[in-house]
């Protein structure tokens, strides 16, 4: 009997005019290939994470941000953070 | 009997033709067919036995076998007892693509030309769960609706946990550990609820309001209707500290609408609400946050 842990990033989503990148994370143990439990962990990535950051993410995670992160998009959320910070300081 | 190059022929003694018989193995029956014990078709050579609780007619092939109903309009197979000949049914409508089953002389289930399932009465799964492809959940725009509703289709469900990062607006970050790194959350249609208990066990230069990642973004639909507010408590390891604030603020977690983060927001009496940021966070301090707020 093998028990097994597996990490899969099984829902990548896109939502919202900033485009955040919405990453789930599924733990997937296995008792002899058969899945007897799947757990979901959640994180999101935000237009405005440093290059180093992004490079920790996974492949997929990094080719859809750089798609759909056009330079309107990251002045844009710069300047929602901004109006944020300005209201909520 | 006779028989005219090959063909013979069936006949009544008045004259009249049962059945003929085709030089290729064929017979055509002149009129109706009545068979007192079970008819097997076999195309080949047997498979098995067939359930003597329907052995009655038997279409049997070695491979691909079947039985071919071919009309204009209906094709139909009838389930009848002594007291109603089509008690049960199974149809295929031409008119409209449609197979349709019946119960107690009532349609239970139909099958639309697209694949739709309609059930007339209920459904209850004995086992296994009901799995709905992405995109696609419970419609309930049959029910009558509130001024102001965008949406009837019930598409999410989702639990899990997740580490949230604490970080300040402007820069650095905290450290979450103690065996206290995650908050739980529950997704339900687009709405989230979140809970749980961070411990603070370290900081790097945090500098602004203390950030509190989410699992989902906040929506942003119209005007600030996504925002929301939460219950937070602050308490420490270190029993006479704790998170610093005037005594008389209340405190909650908030987020905002369009956003990948909560925050503390602090509020007196009199007095314009604020946010708690890195003079009011420390290493050591513990807070417990539940919410619930929407996405998109």
């Amino acid at each position: 009997m093998a028990l097994t842990e597996e990490k899969i990033q099984d829902k990548i989503e896109v939502v919202g005019n900033f485009k955040y990148v919405q990453v789930r994370t599924a733990t997937v143990i296995k008792r002899d290939d058969a899945e007897i439990s799947r757990s979901f962990s959640r994180h999101i990535v935000t237009p405005n994470i440093s290059a180093d950051d992004l490079a920790k993410e996974s492949t997929e995670v990094q080719g859809i941000a750089n798609s759909v992160w056009t330079d309107g998009i990251k002045t844009a959320y710069t300047k929602h953070l901004a109006e944020m910070a300005k209201e909520f300081s | 009997m006779t028989s005219t190059l090959g063909i013979k022929k069936i006949q009544h003694p008045n004259g009249t033709n049962i059945a003929t018989l085709n030089s290729n193995g064929s017979i055509a029956f002149a009129g109706a067919l009545t068979v007192n014990d079970p008819i097997q078709i076999l195309n080949g050579s047997n498979v098995r036995a067939a359930s003597s609780d329907a052995d009655d007619l038997i279409v049997e092939g070695p491979v691909d076998c079947g039985i071919s109903i071919l009309s204009a309009t209906t094709g139909r197979i009838y389930f009848g007892d002594a007291a109603n000949d089509d008690a049960g049914s199974i149809r295929y409508v031409h008119t409209d693509d449609s197979m349709r089953f019946e119960t107690n002389d009532v349609e239970a289930m139909r099958i639309s030309s697209s694949g739709a399932v309609t059930v007339a009465n209920g459904l209850t799964l004995t086992d296994g769960n009901l799995v709905v492809a992405s995109g696609h959940g419970i419609d309930f725009s049959a029910t009558s609706d509130a001024t102001g509703m965008t949406s009837e289709l019930f598409d999410d469900y989702e639990i899990g946990v997740y580490t949230p990062t604490v970080t300040g607006s402007t820069s650095g970050s905290y450290t979450v550990g103690d065996s206290a790194t995650k908050l739980a959350y529950t997704k339900i249609g687009k709405m989230v609820h979140l809970q749980g208990q961070i411990h603070i066990t370290g900081k790097s230069s945090p500098s602004g309001v203390v950030y509190i990642s989410l699992p989902f973004a906040s929506g942003n639909t119209t005007d600030l209707a996504e925002r929301s507010a939460g219950s937070v408590i602050f308490d420490s390891a270190n029993s006479s500290n704790g998170v610093s604030h005037n005594s008389g603020n209340f405190v909650n977690f908030m987020v905002s609408s369009n956003s990948s983060v909560g925050i503390f927001r602090s509020s007196e009496e009199n007095t314009g609400a604020g946010s708690l940021n890195q003079s009011h966070l420390d290493t050591g301090d513990r807070f417990t946050i539940g919410i619930t707020y929407m996405t998109f």
